[in-house]
C-alpha cells in the first residue's frame, strides 16, 4: 500500500488467485440488488417493472460470482478465504430461495426477511474476504 | 508508538466485533418494522420493534466513534480510512433515519438503507483487516 497506481492495484487484486477482484465485482452487483430490492420495499412497488427486473438480474449475477469466487479461493492456501467464499455461496443460495419463494406466491412477509438476513450474510463474507486479502 | 501500542492494537478487533452485532442488530430491527409494521402504531408489538431499532441504532452511532477515534490513534493508513468513511456513513444513515421519523417521506428512508450498506461493509472490513 505505498502509493496508488495501476500496477498496485492489479497486484492487490490479483493476489490470491484474483479472490478480491471477484469480490469487488460481486460487491457492486450487490450495490445494485439492495438498492432495488430496498426501493421496492419502501416505496411499495408491485412485482413488475423495472425495480423487479433490476433486483432479479443483479441477483443472478451475485449468484455466479459468488460461484466463482468459491472457484478461486479453492485455488489458495488459506483456510479463511475457503470458509468465508463457502459461506458466501451457502448465503446466496438461502437469500435466493426466500426470494424465489416470495415471488413466487407466498408472499408472506418473513420470507423478504428471511432475503434480507441472506442479503447480510453475502455482504459480511463478501468484505471479509476484500478485506482479508488485501492485508495478507 | 512501537511496543506499548501493541495491547491497544489487539483490541480494535473486538470494537468491531461488537459494532457488527450493533449493525446486524439495527437491520434486522429495521427491516422487521419495515416489513411487518405500518405508521401510525396501533399495537405496541409494533413500537417494541421499532424501540430496539432505535436502542441498537444509538448504540452503533456510540460504538461508530470508539472505533473512529481508535482508528485515528492506533491504526495504519488503511484502517484511518475505514474508520472515518463508517464513520460518515453512520452519519448518512442516522441523519436520514431521524428525517424519516420527522417527515414519514419514504425517501429519506432510502437514504438510512443506503448508509447502512456502506457502514456494515466498512466495519467487517475493520474487523477482517484487524485479525
Amino acid at each position: 500500500m505505498s502509493k496508488v497506481s495501476y500496477g498496485n492495484i492489479v497486484d492487490l487484486l490479483s493476489k490470491y488467485s484474483y479472490t478480491p477482484a471477484v469480490a469487488v465485482i460481486q460487491l457492486i452487483s450487490l450495490i445494485s440488488v439492495y438498492a432495488a430490492g430496498m426501493e421496492i420495499a419502501i416505496y411499495h412497488l408491485p412485482l413488475i417493472g423495472s425495480a423487479i427486473t433490476a433486483h432479479i438480474y443483479s441477483a443472478a449475477i451475485v449468484v455466479i460470482l459468488g460461484l466463482l469466487l468459491f472457484a478461486a479461493a479453492m485455488r489458495t492456501d488459506s483456510l479463511m478465504l475457503k470458509s468465508l467464499s463457502l459461506l458466501n455461496a451457502l448465503f446466496c443460495v438461502i437469500a435466493a430461495f426466500e426470494g424465489l419463494f416470495y415471488f413466487g406466491g407466498y408472499t408472506f412477509p418473513i420470507y423478504a426477511f428471511g432475503m434480507g438476513i441472506g442479503f447480510l450474510g453475502v455482504l459480511f463474507t463478501n468484505a471479509g474476504v476484500i478485506l482479508y486479502a488485501i492485508k495478507h | 508508538m512501537g511496543e506499548s501500542n501493541e495491547k491497544y492494537i489487539s483490541l480494535l478487533p473486538i470494537l468491531a466485533s461488537v459494532e457488527a452485532i450493533f449493525l446486524t442488530g439495527t437491520f434486522a430491527a429495521g427491516i422487521g418494522t419495515l416489513l411487518f409494521t405500518s405508521f401510525p402504531f396501533s399495537s405496541s408489538l409494533e413500537a417494541d420493534m421499532m424501540s430496539l431499532h432505535v436502542s441498537f441504532a444509538m448504540l452503533s452511532a456510540v460504538f461508530g466513534i470508539v472505533l473512529f477515534t481508535a482508528s485515528m490513534k492506533f491504526g495504519d493508513r488503511v484502517l484511518k480510512i475505514l474508520g472515518s468513511l463508517l464513520f460518515a456513513f453512520i452519519g448518512i444513515a442516522g441523519a436520514g433515519g431521524l428525517t424519516f421519523y420527522g417527515t414519514l417521506d419514504p425517501s429519506f428512508s432510502f437514504m438510512m438503507s443506503l448508509g447502512f450498506f456502506g457502514a456494515y461493509f466498512c466495519v467487517i472490513g475493520y474487523l477482517f483487516y484487524t485479525i
